[in-house]
């Protein structure tokens, strides 16, 4: 029944390969960043069925090669919110664990073409945080066959909701005559965290926990991870003791990834203890983003100096590209600014098997810039999804 | 004016932005800057350049070692640093009161009157190395009033003015509640109204009725001097016999700009959201004689009729740098990078830069490289061709003989997304320092303004299972 | 007044008339599959087609009609002759509701219905329902329920998702769905629909929408069209290979109608099924013509037009045995046109239902 939504999209995850008539390419660059620390002068990279077959460096450009002075991997947008609005959450009820954001999927949507000719090859998707636990997020590919079994890419099993305001926002007192299932709580940020706490609490209570709890269960032993927007501070404390709290419960151990994490730079020192990781929003443009957070571009600096794990997003409407060039006008070096948007969410979201670096035998997704990546000056110039040309750089 | 104002200023100059108080400022007649590199933008880059700035105005740029620094001057080394102009703002609706009237035609009115020093328009302009503002009203309108050029420091509007009544705000898009028709007609309605009264105006001085000069008394003007001359009508669209016998004075306060402006002294910034508002901006503009002293604001979609105005050789102001339009057939969505058509047309045009702090005018020009224009085009759109535009050209937008002492202090290269705004020079005084900039310090650093929380060394830890932990877990259980 | 008081006393009139075999002449006689045989006799018997050939008959009346003679239309969606009966409010989903009940034979609507030619309607359950239960095939003409239970109708388009009612995502919708049809005993419609003994009618307007339609019905094995899918031309080997039909929502206006015109081509060309909606807004079938006539114009020939409101529409509502095409065997729902059927200059002359005229435009003027 309803564990057929989340077996099949798994199902189909699994048995998904990569596109049959995967385009093949050479591609020459005067220098290839591979996220993995190694960077490549002189390089020659083959693409052959959609996958990265070998880089040779040191060696002179082809005839027939695509040139491009800088190559790098494909950008992983951590929470890129392309999704279709409120028809991919399921609102009847707050907590709805089985729910996947593939649902609310419309691989028509002209943002897609948007995300991918600006270098970003694989997304992260996750139902609209209207409930305060919304559903199983879902990586996908920015372009290729529109099918969504195609485009997905098999990662680690993510739990997504939210703290903070946004979940009661449509909510109001269930006093009076009730005209709709909104007339319910929760209806303040206290409310959400009950939601959240009662959930965990019942499914671990549970005698035969039925399959939403079993979700909540392994999201609760850490084999589901659990990624949560939480903008302000007092949002990302109250997920930091929730997984806590769980903890000295004696119910798990969470794998808790902030999403939004626009404040997390004031209190770095409880995410390190709980060995939480970071998604960085978008940098506000006069320091003040939703839930009145307060963020500037050296919030990513300030994570890498406490050690805390973090990647950047765009949120569908900024570029990931500039954001890793601000992150660096905060102090990232550039090495570090595209590890932040390229291998770290990949590792994040247990998709680095396929995706995040350019190395033999991972998918062919490679941006072609016109210069050093992430300047204002610069730009990709061609992209390559799983081998396909999504943007053309001849 | 500079160098008379130059010991106010400083001793204004105590906002957030200096840590010295007013009776240390220090008397300020020469200053060089030295720096590792020095942008001119009259021609080649100048390594470990100097500028020399005495009185206000700078008296020599050169490689340091080919210029005489006076003795004594202060010097500001910064081996380390990137010297370039200081960014013109060709148009910027901000730093005022509200940006527009509700009066529809109101040629009258004047930004000095709303201008605000303190707004953070300006703190945020000089942050960005903004040192040439053209302050206009906004978009809303039908004719609004007169700008001004300001420099984005000083306590109050005179010491921050540069240039008055520097150009006047016209809209061929219609203003709220207006439509297009209603928006022409109101347009064309101003000009037809103003021939109208001139025409009056001569009928009645032959009729030898004296109103004018009664009204003229009575609203206070003055009319002597150049106030008592009369002059032929200087307009190229339409003219009015006899009207070199009315003395300027005379003509009414409130039409009176209009009438600048058909005779091409007032400049018209006229703003368009979309292509079809250019090709009546240019017919507006043609049939009253003032198209050679316009220049278009527009919107992303007026790249469409970049032909249109490459003909009518008017330069533009770029208010947005894509226009994103969905392909009706495709459904894919097209974007277009706007300064690229107006670059490839060989139209000059300046960028805006928009509230947010981390994509000003460095950004603007940055964007225009990175999509294919050549980096001194690109420079220029956010110097020089503004300053042309502003009619500047020998003042601001450059470093050379004779232009006004502003330098701006660039940590690297001034398109560099790293680089940042270290110090300015404002009319030779040093009146920006990064360092001891409080705001930036506040957001980075995370320091907070005292009397606030405290910092993070007390750490929170989960409370706990105090009281009630055992009544929590009944009333759980109890639930399920 | 006169035309009531004609359909009430057909079935008694044709009590006596049907016994008696005629004929009907004319110049052209489509058919409905294409075909059109010119100068042909069509006879009737029973109140049903007995043959139809160029050889006159023997012994029976011949009726010389001066205009071409098709199949009555097949009206793929008429809901106003429901009175809104046929949209359950309170619940998404009422699987087991006959839409026949919303049936209401002394509606002045059908009047008008089958002055347009269309002698056969299917009603379905409203947009806003997800499974909301089994269409009906009516006889407008004759008043009467022709089959019951003969369609299923399911709506998996925007229209069925709730704003403050579950379920307000695609994800529940689906949910909820898959649980009615697990949940449905034997020899329930839903159940009936899963072996394929009863046709599906799925609404699904966007291609997303309709992606995850033809996933749902491959997956339970259901038959029948799609609803809407006015940009089916991007799924035309998935809507083929689900072995589906697809049923355009005639649009009035030409900028969503242009959609429609490039799929319809597109199915035409990989000889997929596809019909029109008679209910065109405000226009009725003149509309579902002029749709069609918007096809031809873009290079569908007459016959295909023909068939996607007579023959293939019956087919897809599940009587294609017995109406939809003048053939031996066929219930003889005729029209007479002036001209052929899919010219719009074309009016309706008569109309014959179940053998019996039932109208006849000369006994009211020129009014249409």
């Amino acid at each position: 029944m309803l564990t057929s939504l989340i077996l099949s999209a798994a199902a189909a995850a699994s048995g998904s390969s990569v596109p049959a008539d995967g385009t093949s390419w050479t591609i020459h660059a005067d220098k290839v960043y591979t996220s993995t620390g190694k960077v490549h002068e002189s390089a020659l990279i083959v693409v052959e069925g959609g996958k990265i077959r070998a880089i040779t460096p040191g060696v002179e450009a082809t005839r027939d090669a695509l040139h491009a002075p800088v190559v790098t991997a494909g950008m992983v947008d951590a929470s890129a919110r392309l999704n279709s609005g409120t028809s991919s959450v399921e609102q009847s009820s707050e907590v709805t664990p089985l729910v996947s954001a593939e649902f609310g999927l419309d691989l028509y949507s002209p943002g897609w073409g948007r995300l991918a000719r600006t270098g970003v090859t694989s997304a992260f998707i996750t139902p609209l945080n209207q409930n305060c636990v919304g559903g199983m997020g879902t990586v996908v590919k920015t372009a290729g066959d529109r099918s969504i079994k195609a485009r997905t890419v098999e990662g680690a099993p993510m739990l997504c909701g939210a703290i903070g305001s946004q979940p009661s926002q449509r909510n109001s007192s269930a006093f009076g005559r009730p005209t709709s299932f909104f007339n319910r709580r929760p209806t303040t940020r206290m409310g959400v965290e009950w939601e959240w706490r009662k959930s965990f609490f019942e499914a671990a209570q549970a005698k035969e926990p039925d399959d939403a709890q079993k979700v909540l269960l392994d999201a609760l032993a850490g084999k589901v991870g659990v990624f949560v927007q939480a903008w302000a501070t007092q949002d990302i404390r109250t997920a930091v003791f929730l997984k806590e709290e769980m903890a000295r419960e004696g119910f798990g151990e969470m794998r808790l990834v902030i999403d939004a994490g626009a404040e997390a730079w004031r209190e770095p020192a409880m995410l390190v203890r709980t060995n939480t990781s970071v998604i960085l929003p978008p940098v506000p443009a006069q320091g003040r983003t939703t839930d009145g957070a307060l963020m500037s571009v050296e919030c990513a600096r300030v994570l890498r100096d406490n050690g805390i794990s973090f990647a950047l997003s765009g949120h569908g409407a900024s570029r990931l590209d500039i954001q890793a060039g601000l992150a660096m006008r905060g102090g990232l070096t550039r090495e570090q600014a595209l590890r932040a948007v390229t291998l770290t969410p990949a590792q994040l979201l247990g998709v680095d098997g396929r995706v995040g670096s350019v190395e033999a035998g991972k998918d062919a997704d490679l941006i072609l810039w016109n210069g050093e990546p992430f300047e204002a000056t610069t730009r990709p110039v061609g992209v390559l999804i799983g081998g396909h040309l999504a943007l053309d750089p001849r | 004016m500079k160098s008379s104002l130059t010991q106010p200023l400083l001793a204004l100059g105590a906002t957030l932005l200096l840590a010295s108080s007013a009776a240390a400022a220090p008397q300020v007649d020469k200053t060089a800057v030295k720096a590792g590199t020095v942008i001119t933008l009259t021609g080649e880059a100048i390594p470990d350049g100097v500028i020399v700035i005495e009185g206000g105005r700078v008296t020599a740029v050169g490689a340091a070692s080919e210029v005489q620094i006076p003795w004594d001057a202060t010097v500001i080394d910064q081996p380390g640093m990137v010297a370039f102009p200081g960014f013109v703002e060709a148009h910027a609706a901000r730093g005022i009161d509200r940006p527009n009237e509700t009066l529809d035609v109101a040629p009258f009115l004047d930004v000095k009157d709303s201008i605000d020093p303190v707004n953070f328009y300006f703190e945020e302009a000089l942050r960005q190395g903004i040192l040439t503002i053209n302050v206009q009203q906004g978009n809303d309108t039908v004719v609004a009033g007169q700008g001004m050029v300001v420099k984005p420091f000083g306590m109050t509007v005179e010491q921050m003015m540069v240039k008055p009544r520097s150009g006047v705000k016209i809209s061929a898009a219609p203003k709220r509640g207006k439509t297009r028709a209603t928006q022409a007609q109101a347009l064309r309605g101003a000009f037809d109204d103003l021939r109208m009264y001139l025409e009056e105006m001569v009928q009645r001085k032959k009729d030898g009725d004296d109103f004018d000069r009664r009204e003229a008394l009575y609203q206070g003007r003055e009319l002597e001097g150049e106030a008592a001359k009369g002059k032929p009508l200087a307009c190229s669209g339409w003219t009015i016999d006899g009207f070199e016998r009315i003395p300027r004075g005379e003509v009414d306060e409130k039409r009176e700009p209009l009438l600048r402006i058909v005779e091409g002294k007032l400049p018209v910034i006229m703003w368009c959201a979309t292509p079809m508002d250019v090709h009546a901006a240019l017919r507006v503009a043609e049939a009253n004689g003032f198209t050679s002293t316009m220049t278009l604001a527009l919107a992303p979609a007026c790249w469409k009729a970049a032909p249109k105005i490459k003909e009518s050789g008017c330069h533009v102001i770029l208010a947005g740098l894509e226009d994103n339009e969905l392909d009706p057939i495709t459904g894919e969505s097209v974007e277009t990078f706007v300064p690229k058509v107006f670059h490839d047309a060989g139209i000059p045009f300046a960028l805006m830069s928009t509230g947010d702090s981390n994509r000003s005018l460095w950004y603007q020009a940055a964007r225009c490289v990175a999509n294919g224009i050549p980096r001194a085009d690109a420079l220029a759109a956010v110097t020089t061709t503004p300053a042309k535009i502003l009619g500047l050209t020998d003042r601001v937008g450059k470093l050379a003989k004779g232009a006004d002492g502003h330098v701006v202090l660039f940590s690297g290269d001034p398109l560099d997304i790293t680089s940042v705004v270290e110090h300015v020079i404002l009319d030779g005084a040093h009146v920006y320092d990064r360092s001891k900039d409080v705001r930036v310090k506040q957001l980075f650093d995370g320091t907070r303004p005292p009397g606030t929380a405290s910092d993070t060394s007390a750490e929170e830890e989960w409370p706990g299972d105090g009281d009630g932990p055992e009544d929590d877990d009944d009333e759980t259980e109890n639930k399920g | 007044m006169l035309i009531s008081c004609l359909i009430a006393a057909a079935p008694l009139l044709g009590a006596t008339a049907a016994e008696d075999a005629y004929a009907l002449r004319a110049s052209h006689v489509h058919v409905g599959d294409g075909q059109v045989v010119l100068d042909a006799f069509v006879v009737i018997e029973d109140g049903a087609v007995k043959s139809v050939s160029n050889n006159a008959p023997r012994g029976v009346r011949v009726v010389e009609v001066d205009g071409h003679i098709a199949p009555g239309f097949i009206g793929l969606r008429e809901t106003i002759g429901a009175g809104g009966e046929n949209e359950e409010r309170t619940r998404k989903s009422t699987p087991n509701a006959d839409l026949s009940f919303a049936f209401d034979p002394t509606s002045p609507y059908w009047h008008g219905l089958v002055a347009e030619g269309v002698t056969t309607v299917l009603m379905p359950a409203g947009s806003s329902q997800i499974a909301g239960g089994q269409a009906a095939i009516v006889s407008p003409a004759a008043g009467k329920v022709l089959k019951r239970n003969a369609v299923v109708t399911l709506g998996l388009s925007r229209s069925s998702l709730g704003s403050s009612t579950a379920p307000t995502s695609y994800a529940g919708l689906y949910a909820h769905l898959g649980e009615q049809f697990a949940a449905a005993p034997e020899g329930s419609p839903l159940a009936a629909a899963k072996t394929g003994e009863v046709p599906v009618m799925m609404r699904a307007v966007t291609r997303t929408e309709v992606a995850r339609a033809l996933d749902f019905a491959v997956a339970h094995g259901l038959k029948g069209a799609l609803l809407g899918a006015p940009e089916a031309d991007d799924l035309v080997e998935e809507i083929k290979a689900a072995g589906l039909s697809v049923v355009f929502e005639s649009k009035a206006a030409p900028a969503s109608s242009k959609d429609v015109v490039k799929s319809a081509l597109a199915l035409a060309k990989a000889e997929v099924p596809f019909a029109f909606t008679s209910d065109a807004a405000s226009q009725g079938p003149l509309g579902m013509r002029m749709q069609a006539a918007a096809c031809m114009r873009a290079g569908l020939d007459a016959g295909a037009a023909l068939r996607a409101m007579t023959g293939d529409a019956a087919r897809i509502a599940g009587v294609g045995e017995t109406h939809g095409t003048i053939a031996p065997g066929r219930a003889a729902d005729l029209v007479v046109w002036s001209g052929p059927p899919t010219d719009l200059t074309s009016r309706v002359h008569s109309v014959y239902a179940g053998g019996n005229l039932v109208h006849s435009a000369h006994a009211h003027g020129a009014h249409q």
